[in-house]
């Protein structure tokens, strides 16, 4: 096995082409320009650069029918311009995956600086009712192992699978070990195969069927149960017990690296699949008294968790990319202290 | 064994460089290591700082709060870090473009003419190299024919006539810091 030192973004690139990508379609953005800058030298993929991040992503849907692995990386403006054709790709069930390299909005906001700000954009950006599996990493040798989940999820569920990284992950530098992660080969027969028809209308037997409400309902509970049976395969998560402790921290993504500087004073809990969520947490959360979430925005998963859990979370954000250990260690205490 | 060090310089001096190469150096050493850079939009004339943690543990939060060690290109940088020394921290300081520097104890200051050594030599643009030399013959982080060999893969091709400059420039600042 070979070290490397890689960005967390070419850690992407390298582990996508490993996985089998064969067509990659892109916007430039910054943080995740630099996927697309690793894949146009990669021989074995076809890279388009697109005139924005619509045509990317539908792009990417049509070589996915077409049967080719396809994926897509952008950052929060270009997210969420992809959302109505996300939707649509649920719909017709597409296998995708789309990496999203936060940073801070809403908006242009400052391109260099590190969010979380799109987690509720990834259950909920479209309409309708999806249920998409979203992974977010922590370290470069992590994005590159969940690269290769987010291929084989998306292939196994038939679905867009949306792997969340941020500026600060993705532009860090640390060392991986070069594994080849076993993976999941197509089921989608491709087009020009069998006599189909791929539409976003509601449809059974690949036939529109938009006055039966029936069909829908059955659709949705399809969608449902495919993306539950799969994710339960990635049940990812870390949790560092703490007997001494009453607080349950939890973070995710690049805070749950500044988590893991406070394990001695606080149980420890960091999602990996952060949709659907690991169901997990209720029986860790029943140990604690407090349960603080650590996020770089104004409490997105906070509020998954307490819906969740059908108790008051405290809520922590760290807002506009500057993550300050003093900062947060003083925030902590105070959260520690009270009642 | 822990070193935590921050680089910083204009967007241009090659801290990026410098960090990158040292990173893998150590990675080959079968040490842990981060490297973590920030940068502003801009990128020739910005301002380019680099966080890079050196250990022999796991590394969780690559974001350094106390330095070991800073190695700064230019004065705006200096500015920005000084208030991350601790006691005993040393501070690598290109003299060709700091000047003034607070007194401060329990802190080793180093003041190498980077900028003005690697002109001598007949390349401004490896006073990253010498900072590198200087640097390392104090700390003695990375091996030097390793991190040699790790600079020898970046520059290829067009680049190659570049290596002995390099190369000349980490024992010129290795030297300096002999003759200190």
């Amino acid at each position: 096995m070979t070290k490397r030192l890689l960005q967390g973004n070419q850690a992407v690139a390298l582990a996508a082409v490993k996985a089998g990508l064969d067509f990659y379609a892109g916007y430039p953005i910054t943080p995740a320009s630099e996927i697309l800058h690793e894949l146009v030298n990669k021989k074995t993929v076809k890279v388009l650069q697109m005139e924005d991040e619509i045509a990317s992503i539908n792009a990417i849907i049509g070589s996915s029918l077409a049967g080719a692995k396809s994926m897509t990386a952008t950052s929060g403006p270009g997210f969420s311009l992809m959302q109505e054709s996300i939707g649509l790709a649920h719909m017709m069930e597409i296998p995708l995956v789309i990496v999203n390299v936060q940073r801070v909005g809403p908006s242009t906001g400052m391109p260099t600086f590190p969010a979380q700000g799109d987690i509720l954009q990834c259950k909920y950006g479209s309409h309708g009712d999806y249920f998409p599996i979203v992974f977010y990493p922590n370290s470069v040798a992590e994005l590159y192992e969940f690269t290769f989940n987010a291929f084989n999820a998306s292939e196994e569920s038939l679905s867009p699978v949306i792997l969340l990284s941020d500026s600060y992950v993705g532009h860090l530098y640390e060392t991986i070990e070069e594994t080849d992660y076993p993976i999941s080969k197509r089921t989608l027969a491709p087009l020009g195969t069998s006599n189909r028809h791929f539409t976003g209308l509601t449809h059974a037997d690949s036939k529109p069927a938009t006055s039966d409400p029936e069909v829908h309902k059955n659709f949705i509970k399809h969608l449902e149960a495919k993306q539950k049976k799969v994710s339960k395969k990635y049940n990812s998560y870390e949790y560092i017990e703490n007997n001494e402790s009453d607080t349950l921290l939890i973070a995710y993504g690049a805070m749950s690296r500044v988590a893991y500087d406070f394990k001695e004073d606080f149980a420890i809990y960091r999602p990996v699949r952060i949709f659907p969520i690991v169901e997990k947490i209720k029986t860790i959360a029943k140990k604690y008294n407090k349960i603080v979430v650590m996020e770089m925005n104004t409490g997105q998963y906070a509020n998954e968790v307490e819906r969740l859990l059908h108790r008051e979370v405290k809520l922590l954000p760290i807002l506009g990319g500057k993550i300050d250990l003093k900062e947060i260690a003083s925030k902590l205490r105070r959260i520690k202290k009270k009642k | 064994m822990s070193e935590k060090v921050i680089l910083a310089g204009l967007g241009g001096q090659g801290m990026m460089l410098l960090g990158r190469l040292i990173a893998q150096a150590v990675m080959l050493e079968e040490k842990n290591v981060t490297f973590f850079p920030s940068y502003g939009a801009e990128v020739r004339g910005g301002t380019a700082y680099y966080h890079l943690t050196v250990s022999d543990e796991e590394i969780f939060s690559p974001v350094i709060e106390e330095a070991d060690a800073l190695i700064m290109m230019n004065f705006p940088s200096y500015l920005k870090f000084k208030d991350l020394l601790k006691p005993g921290s040393m501070l690598f300081v290109n003299s060709s473009m700091i000047d003034k520097i607070d007194n401060e104890a329990n802190i080793d200051v180093f003041r190498i003419p980077a900028t003005k050594i690697a002109n001598d030599i007949g390349n401004v643009v490896a006073s990253n190299m010498v900072m590198l030399g200087a640097y390392n013959q104090v700390k003695n982080l990375v091996s030097i024919p390793i991190f040699l060999s790790c600079l020898k893969n970046v520059l290829k091709g067009r680049k190659e006539p570049f290596f002995e400059v390099n190369k000349l420039a980490i024992e010129r600042g290795a030297d300096f810091i002999k003759n200190f």
